[in-house]
């Protein structure tokens, strides 16, 4: 008995182990590479000890003008996620303590525009922009990303609002408060953990998308994940700057949502699991 | 004949009708229900009516005639199509399979109670954080034929490594990789929140019954998850029906035609060969298939329930 539990020990960490490394190994590699010269990058076989550079980041970022698609991705995905929250969660409150007319249908009707596929969206979306000189406008892409976080947001945070104790904003509805002064004074601060996930959710997903930026920007508002592929020329690719910009791409976003780990099943779930 | 109320009158009506605490709702969530109608009704009426007429941007001249369905009936015939369905279904089977597998196998072992859990289960999640457009080209470097390091390994241990993205056999196998890299976090986290919610008490009644290991796993913990693989699954299943970013940096529907699945398809319709009409007509079948198989899904959950 206890010879098989050592076995079974050393199985799972031994297994432990491979996923470790299965799951690592590319991210690491991707930016362990981006700090290589080019190279070390492509040697075979892989150089593993090597003096880091930054010549890859200073070449994508300054000499080939990255850090402007920086900027952009940064004040699309941060805009973005704050008018979606906002609404959102005004809505979502809305849905989650009133009594609205047809809510299981209001419910439904948004949760259908999230299930939409991207691609029977844009050609529309293509279409109205050109007619209302809105293509490649920083914000045009804006309203494209607000729009469709939206769906989530106001699911999600409905879902928090829902945990947030009903006498407490009954009451204080009872003492003369305003809903307005309710909502702001009371229940955000009570659902704040909850804000917070959402919005880093909301960013994360804008701040990745890739086929909307494809088609509704040119060069001026171009945000990094349509960038980096400027760095794949017709005389070869420059894995170098690419690994570079994939890093800061990468990095922050996922050392960011490690903080909303907490909630990362109810996130992608649409609220449906909650744990 | 009824008064007309003075605009006075109408305000003082308007302002109690706000103050009216039941009200207030309403107007908590009209702006989300504004945005999203400009969002979604306009774009999706345009939409239905660009694709029953005929329009090509590229030949302005032509006007905008009407066609009615003739855009579906041709997709119905159209071989391209029919192959990019068919290469679609190819990589999903496959890589939802094996993220279904593989994540349950790793739900298991992230369930045992191990040193620092925590950190690892964590660490898991970080492929599904990835943009997809960092991931294909993660994957496009790693699998590169002369300089990529998985070759590499391959070569290492003695065996002649493909082209992977350069060959039509291997093309398909390298992005189904490339999923399952990234998805099959998505499992594992379902199932692992599953496993966690698990009452304690068939299980003990189980052991007490002298039940085996595998028989505990077979007939209690399985049947009990079912509801987070499903919930899984469905969302895998609609997400690979609209795969796009990795494949377009990766392959670009390359070599031939074999990668261009039906996203891609549609993409290219409208915006390299400038067939509008056409190209939402297939996003249009496209929304189709996924209404199509979210009610099938929704249909065995609850049934399961």
């Amino acid at each position: 008995m206890n010879k098989r539990k050592i076995m079974g020990d050393i199985f799972t960490y031994f297994g432990i182990a491979c996923i470790l490394v299965a799951v690592l190994f590319p991210i690491l590699w991707v930016v362990m590479s981006a700090f290589k010269t080019r190279g070390q990058a492509q040697a075979i076989p892989p150089v593993w000890i090597f003096k880091p550079t930054f010549n890859n980041f200073i070449s994508a970022f300054v000499k080939r003008d990255f850090g402007r698609l920086l900027v952009n991705s940064l004040v699309v995905s941060l805009s973005s996620t704050f008018l979606s929250v906002f609404l959102g969660s005004l809505a979502g409150y809305a849905l989650a303590r009133f009594p609205i007319k047809g809510r299981n249908s209001v419910l439904m009707w948004i949760l259908s525009i999230r299930m939409f596929p991207p691609i029977a969206a844009i050609i529309p979306f293509f279409l109205l922009y050109k007619y209302l000189g809105l293509i490649d406008t920083r914000i045009g892409l804006i309203i494209a990303y607000t729009g469709f976080n939206l769906p989530f947001a106001v699911w999600i945070m409905r879902g928090f609002f829902l945990e947030v104790p009903r006498e407490l904003d009954e009451a204080a509805l009872i003492d003369g408060c305003s809903p307005w002064r309710v909502f702001t004074r009371i229940v955000i601060p009570l659902a704040a953990p909850g804000l917070v996930a959402t919005a880093i959710f909301v960013m994360l997903f804008s701040w990745n998308e890739f086929m909307f930026a494809l088609i509704l920007c040119r060069s001026r508002s171009q945000t990094m994940p349509v960038g980096v592929m400027g760095f794949i020329t017709h005389r070869g690719v420059l894995w170098g700057e690419i690994m570079a910009a994939a890093s800061v791409i990468m990095v922050p976003m996922v050392a960011f949502t490690m903080f909303a780990q907490k909630y990362l099943v109810r996130g992608l779930t649409f609220g449906a699991v909650k744990r | 004949m009824p008064q007309e109320p003075t605009l006075s009158k109408k305000m003082c009506l308007m302002g109690q009708w706000i103050h009216k605490p039941s009200n207030a709702g309403y107007l908590f969530l009209a702006p989300a229900v504004l945005v999203l109608l400009a969002i979604s009704a306009f774009p999706l009426i345009y939409a239905v009516n660009v694709s029953l007429h005929q329009l090509i941007i590229s030949k302005p001249y032509l006007g905008e005639p009407w066609v009615g369905l003739r855009n579906y009936a041709k997709l119905l015939t159209d071989k391209d199509f029919f192959n990019s369905l068919r290469a679609t279904f190819m990589l999903a089977i496959p890589a939802i399979g094996s993220e279904f597998l593989l994540g349950l196998g790793c739900a298991l072992l992230l369930n045992r109670r191990v040193r620092s859990i925590r950190v690892i289960r964590a660490i898991v999640l970080i492929p599904m954080m990835v943009a997809p457009v960092v991931v294909g080209l993660t994957w496009k470097f790693m699998l590169d034929y002369d300089t990529g390091i998985l070759n590499y390994f391959i070569r290492r241990i003695g065996l002649n490594p493909p082209i992977w993205l350069g060959d039509k056999n291997w093309a398909i196998p390298a992005l189904i990789i490339t999923d399952v890299w990234q998805w099959t976090p998505l499992f594992t986290l379902l199932i692992l929140a599953g496993l966690q919610s698990l009452p304690n008490e068939p299980f003990e009644a189980a052991k007490v019954d002298g039940a085996s290991r595998w028989q505990i796993f077979y007939h209690i913990t399985f049947p009990m998850l079912s509801s987070f693989i499903l919930i899984a699954l469905l969302l895998r299943v609609i997400d690979v029906l609209r795969v796009f970013d990795t494949v377009f940096v990766m392959t670009g529907g390359g070599p031939g035609r074999v990668t261009v699945f039906v996203s891609l398809f549609a993409y290219r319709q409208a915006f390299s060969y400038y067939y509008v009409s056409y190209g939402i007509a297939a996003a249009f079948v496209i929304l189709l298939i996924i209404a199509l198989l979210a009610n099938l899904f929704i249909k065995i959950f609850k049934r399961a329930d």
